[in-house]
C-alpha cells in the first residue's frame, strides 16, 4: 500500500501541472453530482 | 423554549440560574487568574506556552468566520436570497472575535500592553502584528456593520442610512482582512515547525486554516439559523420553508468548501511523502480528523444537497464544526510537542476548561440578549420597505 502512495507522491512532484488537471477531472463527478437536481421535472 | 427565547420575563428561570451560575463561577476563576497568575491558574509551561486559551482563540475566530462567508455571498456575489441570513451570521462573527478578544486578555502574561503592538513595538514582520492588526481592524468593521440594527433600535434613522451605504465596502474590507488573518493564524505554527507533528505541519497551513474557515463560517450560520427558528420563531420573518431552502443551499457551499479542503489536504500528505506516518497513533488520530471530520461531511452535506434534506445539512453542520474545533485543537494541543515524553505533555488546567465554559457561554448570553430586543431575525416595523 505504501508503495502506492509513494508513487502517488513521486508523480504528485514530478508533475505538479499534471497533479492539478487531474485533482480538477476529480471534481467533475462530484460536482455532476452536487448539482444534479434530483427533483427536476417533478 | 419560551422561557430561553425570552417571551416571558422570569428572572429565576431555569435558563437565568443556569447561565448565571457558570458566568458567577467563571468571573471567581477570571479573578483569580489575574489576581495570582498564570502559572497557578495554567498548566502552560515554557515547553508549552500555547494551551488550551491560545487552541480557543483559533476556535473562536475559525467559527467567526460566518460574518465574512454571509456577507459575501450576498454583498459580493449578490445571493440576496441568503439576506435574511446575514445579520445573525454577523452578529455571532462579532461575538466571536469578543471571546477571542477576551480570551486574549486571559492569556496574556500582561494583558495591560495590548496595545503595544500598535504603538510602542511594531513588528511589522511579525505574524502576529498581522494578526493583532487585522483583528482589530475586522472587529471594528463588523461592529461598524452591526450598527444599523442599534440604529433602527434607537431610531435614529440618518445614521443608520449612512451605515447601510457602506455595507458593500465594509464587506470587501471585511473579507480582505479575513483572508489575512484567519490564514496568518495558521502562519503563526509556520514558526514552530520542529513542534507540531507532520501530518498537521505544512507550509500550506495558511491555505489550510482559510478553507476550513469557510466551513466553520458556513456551518456555524447553518446552526444558528437553525437554533433561531426553533427558540426565537415567534421573531423571526423567515418561513420554515424558506428558511430549509437557505439551509440546504449553504449545504452545497460548505460541501465544494470540504472538497477542496479535502483534495488540498490529500496532496499536502503526498507532497510532504508522510504516508508512513498514517499507520502510527498520530496518524490513526489523524485519519480519523479528515475522514470522520472532513470527507464524511463533505459526502453528507452534498447527500443533503441534492436530496433536498435540510435536517441532515444541519446534523452535518454539527460534524463540520466538531471537526474544525477537532483540528484547531489538534495543531494547537495535541499534536503539538509530539516529542515530548508523554509525562512532560500538556494537559489543561480544570480553571482553563472553566474559563472557556464561561466564554461561551457569555457568547449565547449575550446573542440572546440582543436578539430579544434589537431586529437582529426580522424587519423593523418603522424600516420594513427600506432593506
Amino acid at each position: 500500500m505504501f508503495h502506492v502512495l509513494q508513487d502517488f507522491t513521486a508523480f504528485v512532484k514530478e508533475s505538479g501541472y499534471l497533479t492539478a488537471a487531474v485533482l480538477l477531472l476529480a471534481f467533475i463527478p462530484f460536482w455532476l453530482y452536487l448539482t444534479g437536481d434530483r427533483y427536476r421535472g417533478k | 423554549m419560551n422561557e430561553l427565547a425570552g417571551g416571558k420575563e422570569r428572572l429565576l428561570s431555569p435558563f437565568n440560574l443556569l447561565t448565571g451560575a457558570i458566568l458567577l463561577f467563571g468571573g471567581i476563576i477570571i479573578a483569580i487568574r489575574f489576581g495570582i497568575g498564570l502559572a497557578y491558574s495554567t498548566n502552560l509551561s515554557h515547553q508549552t506556552a500555547w494551551g488550551l486559551w491560545t487552541g480557543f482563540k483559533l476556535v473562536f475566530v475559525a467559527l467567526a468566520a460566518s460574518g465574512y462567508t454571509l456577507t459575501t455571498a450576498v454583498y459580493i456575489f449578490g445571493m440576496h436570497e441568503y439576506h435574511p441570513l446575514v445579520r445573525p451570521a454577523v452578529l455571532s462573527g462579532f461575538l466571536g472575535y469578543t471571546l477571542f478578544v477576551l480570551i486574549l486578555l486571559f492569556d496574556l502574561g500582561r494583558p495591560w500592553r495590548i496595545y503595544f503592538p500598535f504603538l510602542v513595538q511594531p513588528g511589522a514582520t511579525s505574524a502576529l502584528f498581522e494578526i493583532a492588526l487585522c483583528v482589530a481592524l475586522y472587529y471594528t468593521t463588523q461592529f461598524l456593520e452591526l450598527t444599523p440594527i442599534g440604529f433602527e433600535w434607537l431610531g435614529w434613522r440618518r445614521l443608520r442610512k449612512i451605515m447601510l451605504g457602506a455595507t458593500v465596502g465594509f464587506t470587501a474590507f471585511g473579507l480582505l482582512l479575513s483572508m489575512l488573518h484567519q490564514s496568518t493564524l495558521g502562519a503563526l505554527f509556520l514558526t514552530v515547525p520542529d513542534k507540531v507533528h507532520p501530518l498537521w505541519y505544512s507550509p500550506y497551513i495558511p491555505l489550510h486554516f482559510f478553507l476550513s474557515s469557510a466551513v466553520g463560517g458556513i456551518s456555524m450560520t447553518v446552526i444558528i439559523a437553525w437554533l433561531c427558528h426553533r427558540i426565537f420563531i415567534h421573531k423571526m420573518d423567515l418561513s420554515r420553508e424558506k428558511l430549509d431552502a437557505l439551509t440546504v443551499g449553504l449545504g452545497k457551499g460548505a460541501a465544494i468548501a470540504l472538497a477542496i479542503y479535502f483534495a488540498v489536504k490529500v496532496v499536502d500528505v503526498a507532497l510532504a511523502n508522510n504516508w508512513h506516518y498514517l499507520s502510527t497513533l498520530e496518524g490513526l488520530w489523524y485519519l480519523v480528523e479528515i475522514l470522520g471530520f472532513v470527507l464524511l461531511p463533505c459526502l453528507l452535506y452534498s447527500v443533503a444537497h441534492r436530496e433536498r434534506k435540510p435536517k441532515l445539512v444541519r446534523l452535518t453542520a454539527v460534524l463540520a464544526v466538531l471537526g474544525i474545533v477537532l483540528n484547531r485543537l489538534n495543531i494547537s494541543i495535541i499534536a503539538f510537542n509530539w516529542k515530548l515524553p508523554a509525562q512532560e505533555r500538556y494537559v489543561p488546567h480544570w480553571m482553563e476548561i472553566v474559563v472557556v465554559v464561561t466564554l461561551v457561554t457569555l457568547g449565547v448570553v449575550v446573542f440572546r440578549w440582543v436578539v430579544k430586543r434589537m431586529p437582529v431575525l426580522h424587519d423593523h416595523p418603522d424600516f420594513k420597505s427600506s432593506h
